[in-house]
């Protein structure tokens, strides 16, 4: 399995697709940070009313730069590709007949989605702080609950690729796997506010099942959150455990996926 | 002696079609086997089963006569329908990449890019190659890493006379000086018949005949009817001077398989031996003519 993991991420330095993600994820990086910016400072309306230094939480920048929409599309559409190279091109014909097990190019394959992943979450960041740090001045500071939330952020993004992940295997096509990862946000989304609503539940519990909603409650009180978010965060059945319960939630996501998809892999034919 | 590839009862079917059926056959190491059928008479998913692509439906397969197919599959180099290259890389890319992957050292690249005759594409990415350098590129990877048996699925197509030449060459080096095995599929008989030791013909999924080059060469060889007075004198004849000839009799005539009797010198043993020739005619088939009666 070493020298087929060596390959994948071979296959990756080697695309075109990489400079192309990094590109985009750098410019929209800088665009968030910009409208941050326009956004706290009025949008040059506010004349002689608006305040010298912006000024934002680090938790809120820090943690932020994995809520916004693009950051899910380009991870799911970039997975798609990098992981469906050698099924679109063939090439997994010539591994497996040269004796790559189908187990091994599957956990290889997983293996590089989830380093790749952190790469790209970890490089958003830095990315988004950076810029950030031109337009504004930040309050609060890396403190060592900004480091829980940023690690349970990271462990999240990563289950929502391993969701993703198990899509691309189960369809092995590039456009159908595309358009499932870039519908499954809203559609679990969905569910999980009409489950909410029909339970009437006022801890809107099943919207953590919702992963990117989930990211967004880690902003915490001092956030661009509406109230509800904050009331999310605070009630006691989740807030307290609410790093608990989400670890659970993802651990079940990864355990459920990972087996279905691997399984169905195990099978395929080309 | 060794075999390299044997399948029991092999079998493959989809839904209620079956492409595949029950299909045993031995390929002995050093072997050029030369698998013939009609355009989806089941070579191709035959290969696939063997190289792991697909699963059996049933049916045993055997590498090197061992059942742990993934370990034996290491010494196999294939290719089987389309070549399998990344577009957007060169031709050695291409091989640098599958290397790593196989976990085989890359240093022979340079010397089996010059053997299919790419050496000179340079940078050129190998979704701008015409069919044949992508073909000529899909048998430099199923080369690498010096596999012992190769399964290569129309390994010919899309090629010029030259470069079909130069693969034919190609496999009549790695067999006499390697002893590399090949299971070859192809349309193009002829080009078979050059190369081929043994020949499998396969139709509707079934595997018809197999048969050795010289079996083939003696099927394919002249058959000599005659008609004569007295043909029970015609056949003690025969027999009597020509002792390795099988006379056979049917009806009035006598069948012969002949390539080297005169007609000159069989009238007059003939006409010596009280039987005088009323009517003769010789026939014979290609190769090709053979094939196309089996299938």
């Amino acid at each position: 399995m070493l020298s087929i993991l060596k390959g994948e991420f071979r296959k990756i330095f080697t695309s075109k697709s990489l400079i192309v993600c990094v590109s985009i994820l750098g410019g929209m990086a800088f665009l968030n940070a910009f409208s941050t910016y326009l956004l706290y400072s009025g949008f040059g309306l506010l004349g002689d009313s608006a305040p010298e230094v912006i000024e934002r939480p680090f938790r809120e920048i820090l943690l932020g730069s994995m809520t916004s929409n693009s950051f899910f599309i380009l991870l799911s559409v970039f997975l798609a590709i990098w992981n469906l190279r050698d099924y679109t091109t063939g090439s997994i014909k010539n591994m497996i007949a040269k004796g790559c097990s189908r187990n091994s190019i599957y956990f290889a394959k997983y293996i590089v989605t989830l380093v790749v992943t952190l790469a790209y979450t970890l490089v958003n960041a830095l990315v988004t702080v950076g810029f950030s740090a031109i337009f504004m001045k930040f309050t609060g500071g890396f403190t060592f609950e900004v480091f829980e939330f940023f690690m349970l952020d990271i462990f999240m993004v990563l289950t929502l690729a391993t969701v993703y992940f198990g899509f691309i295997m189960l369809t092995q096509k590039l456009a159908p796997a595309i358009i499932i990862n870039l519908m499954l946000g809203s559609v679990i989304q969905i569910i999980c506010v009409v489950i909410d609503l029909i339970v009437n539940s006022e801890t809107m519990l099943f919207q953590t099942l919702h992963l990117e909603t989930a990211i967004t409650m880690t902003l915490g009180g001092s956030s661009l959150s509406s109230a509800i978010l904050q009331g999310i965060f605070n009630t006691p059945e989740i807030g307290a455990n609410f790093m608990l319960h989400m670890l659970i939630v993802c651990v079940i996501y990864i355990a459920l996926f990972i087996t279905v998809s691997y399984l169905v892999n195990r099978k395929k034919e080309y | 002696m060794q075999y390299v590839l044997q399948t029991e009862h092999l079998t493959k079917t989809y839904g209620k079609k079956t492409v595949v059926n029950d299909v045993s056959m031995n390929i002995e190491k050093g072997d050029i086997y030369g698998f013939i059928g009609e355009n989806g008479a089941g070579k191709t998913s035959f290969m696939k089963m063997v190289l792991g692509i697909t699963f059996p439906t049933s049916g045993s397969i055997k590498l090197f006569e061992d059942e742990d197919l993934l370990e034996e599959r290491r010494k196999i180099g294939s290719l089987v329908e389309t070549p399998a290259l990344y577009p957007s890389l060169s031709a050695e890319e291409n091989l640098k990449i599958y290397c790593v992957e196989f976990g085989i050292d890359d240093s022979e690249i340079h010397e089996l890019l010059r053997l299919v005759d790419l050496d000179n594409t340079g940078k050129l990415p190998a979704r701008k190659f015409s069919l044949g350098m992508k073909q000529r590129l899909g048998i430099a990877i199923a080369m690498l890493d010096n596999p012992e048996f190769m399964v290569l699925d129309e390994p010919v197509n899309g090629l010029d006379p030259k470069g079909i030449k130069d693969i034919r060459e190609l496999v009549l080096k790695l067999n006499h000086e390697k002893k590399t095995t090949f299971l070859i599929s192809s349309h193009l008989l002829d080009e078979l018949g050059k190369i081929a030791t043994r020949y499998g013909i396969i139709s509707k999924g079934v595997l018809v005949e197999e048969l050795t080059s010289e079996e083939l060469e003696k099927r394919c060889s002249s058959s000599v009817t005659i008609k004569t007075t007295d043909n029970s004198k015609a056949v003690e004849a025969l027999r009597n001077a020509y002792h390795d000839v099988e006379v056979e009799e049917n009806g009035e005539e006598i069948s012969f398989k002949s390539t080297e009797i005169e007609t000159a010198e069989l009238s007059k043993t003939m006409s010596e031996n009280g039987a005088y020739v009323i009517e003769m005619r010789v026939t014979g088939k290609s190769p090709e003519e053979y094939f196309i009666e089996r299938m």
